[in-house]
């Protein structure tokens, strides 16, 4: 009888001291950093570094606040006139392994011919608080555009770029009501939804919320969205199933939608494409 | 596995699952009992998906088909219903499952066994961008060893061998790009036998 009462105790401890565990958790992998925004960090394509600031802003889901870090590449006195790339990063510890894809983005047409800013989500970085909802990382996605729009940016001169992680919530904030609205959204190896990614993993009808209060669907939301829309897929993306995505991008009904399908290409879809073939893509899609 | 003598009631502890540089400790506490000379009766309760928020229980039985005799393998199929039931908006799936085990009583106490199990999805409509299967199967082996008192076993499975699995983020093993491969560890402990 002894064993029985051991054995009891011991699972029901278990279960009482990890019942609020939640699989987002253990994926959204953020972790403080030493920023270090400089050519030294740059292997090719680099930038005037007077025109790189980092700093902090404030960002509020419905009265959750959390200080954020963010980065903006380009000249603050020009964000009136430029066009800007708002980057919504993927899910590594921090802005630092985004800073060359960040510069990129910046050279894409010429030196610094875009701005271009980026942020690290609460929890990721050394941005304070933890990332449990879609609706975080979009309110903190919001903070940015309510800096940018606060200095002069205009609907017409945003566009929305979303890569892996970051692409749920660009879906979201691209859908729903944003302080600017969203014209042009880039969606870079997105995920579908949540349930669908348990799925993936499982091979069995289970929702996401079994595992996860984690909530995104970019499939229903983007239904809502009806403007600019690019989506870039690797065809051999081992993280984020590209015939997922091809599924919901060929059900999509939005004229003004594009993609760029990328044979043999994985995850890192904008390093090995090359930056001739990006800077070319994402040149015609702004410009559009 | 191995059908339980009439009378026998155990209790066991199981840890492991699909291997991800480790086994991903998927831990449940069951209870069998032998019902008859042929079946045997159980249930159990899965620990760590309670710790994800979800409530998944087991219960099945298993029968006799064929004794084992020196080295000729024992048969016995088992039928099992496995439920789980998301706390968090209270979603609820129901999984039937079969085995076939075949096993070796050697020596009186070890007992190496082979088998196949499958779940059945039956609200494979369910999985979304229409990509639900009706069969999950599961190959394994494993061994265990039956004292007196106490049993204790490892068992290795292949799952969902029939379809690419994709864990976003995590390195975990399948075996020719099917699948994923998991380990299994067993404490039991007989409180009677008759």
């Amino acid at each position: 009888m002894r064993a029985i009462l051991y054995l009891s105790s011991f699972f029901i401890m278990l279960s009482f001291f990890s019942c609020k565990n939640d699989v987002a958790s253990a994926l959204l992998k953020g972790e403080q950093v030493e920023y270090n925004f400089t050519n030294a960090e740059l292997s090719e394509r680099f930038v005037d570094e007077g025109l790189v600031s980092q700093f902090s802003l404030i960002s509020n889901n419905g009265g959750s606040e959390a200080k954020i870090e963010a980065l903006y590449i380009g000249s603050q006195d020009r964000i009136k006139t430029d066009t800007i790339i708002l980057y919504l990063h993927g899910n590594s510890p921090s802005m630092n392994d985004y800073w060359q894809l960040t510069v990129d983005l910046a050279n894409v047409g010429g030196k610094h011919n875009y701005g271009v800013m980026m942020f690290d989500y609460r929890g990721f970085g050394n941005s304070e608080g933890q990332s449990e909802s879609i609706e975080d990382l979009v309110a903190d996605a919001e903070a940015c555009i309510t800096w940018l729009e606060a200095r002069g940016l205009t609907k017409d001169r945003l566009a929305v770029y979303g890569y892996s992680l970051g692409a749920m919530p660009a879906a979201h904030l691209a859908a729903e009501q944003s302080v600017l609205e969203i014209e042009k959204v880039v969606l870079d190896a997105p995920q579908t939804t949540s349930t669908k990614l348990l799925q993936d993993a499982t091979g069995l009808s289970l929702s996401g919320s079994t595992v996860t209060s984690f909530d995104y669907n970019i499939p229903l939301v983007i239904q809502d969205y009806d403007n600019y829309l690019l989506w870039i897929h690797g065809t051999e993306d081992k993280t984020a199933s590209f015939e997922n995505f091809k599924y919901v991008y060929d059900r999509y009904d939005n004229p003004k939608k594009s993609s760029a399908e990328l044979e043999g290409v994985g995850h890192s879809t904008a390093i090995e494409m090359g930056f001739p073939a990006y800077e070319a893509l994402m040149l015609k899609f702004i410009r559009q | 596995m191995k059908p339980l003598a009439k009378g026998e009631t155990r209790v066991a502890v199981d840890l492991g699952g699909p291997v991800v540089g480790f086994p991903i400790p998927m831990s449940s506490i069951s209870a069998a009992r032998g019902a008859s000379e042929k079946l045997s009766v159980f249930g159990g309760f899965h620990a760590t998906t309670l710790a994800y928020n979800a409530l998944q229980f087991d219960a099945g039985v298993n029968y006799s088909l064929l004794e084992t005799n020196k080295w000729k393998p024992g048969i016995s199929g088992s039928l099992i219903l496995n439920p789980i039931i998301d706390l968090r908006v209270g979603n609820s799936s129901i999984f039937p499952e079969t085995a076939f085990n075949f096993y070796w009583l050697l020596k009186d106490r070890h007992v190496p066994f082979i088998g196949l199990t499958n779940w059945y999805d039956i609200a494979k409509g369910a999985v979304e961008l229409e990509k639900g299967k009706l069969m999950h199967p599961a190959l394994y082996l494993g061994y265990n060893y039956e004292g007196a008192k106490w049993i204790f076993g490892i068992e290795a499975k292949w799952l969902n061998f029939n379809k690419t699995l994709m864990i976003p983020q995590v390195e975990y093993t399948s075996i020719g790009g099917k699948g994923a491969a998991g380990v299994y560890f067993k404490a039991a402990y007989r409180i009677f036998k008759k």
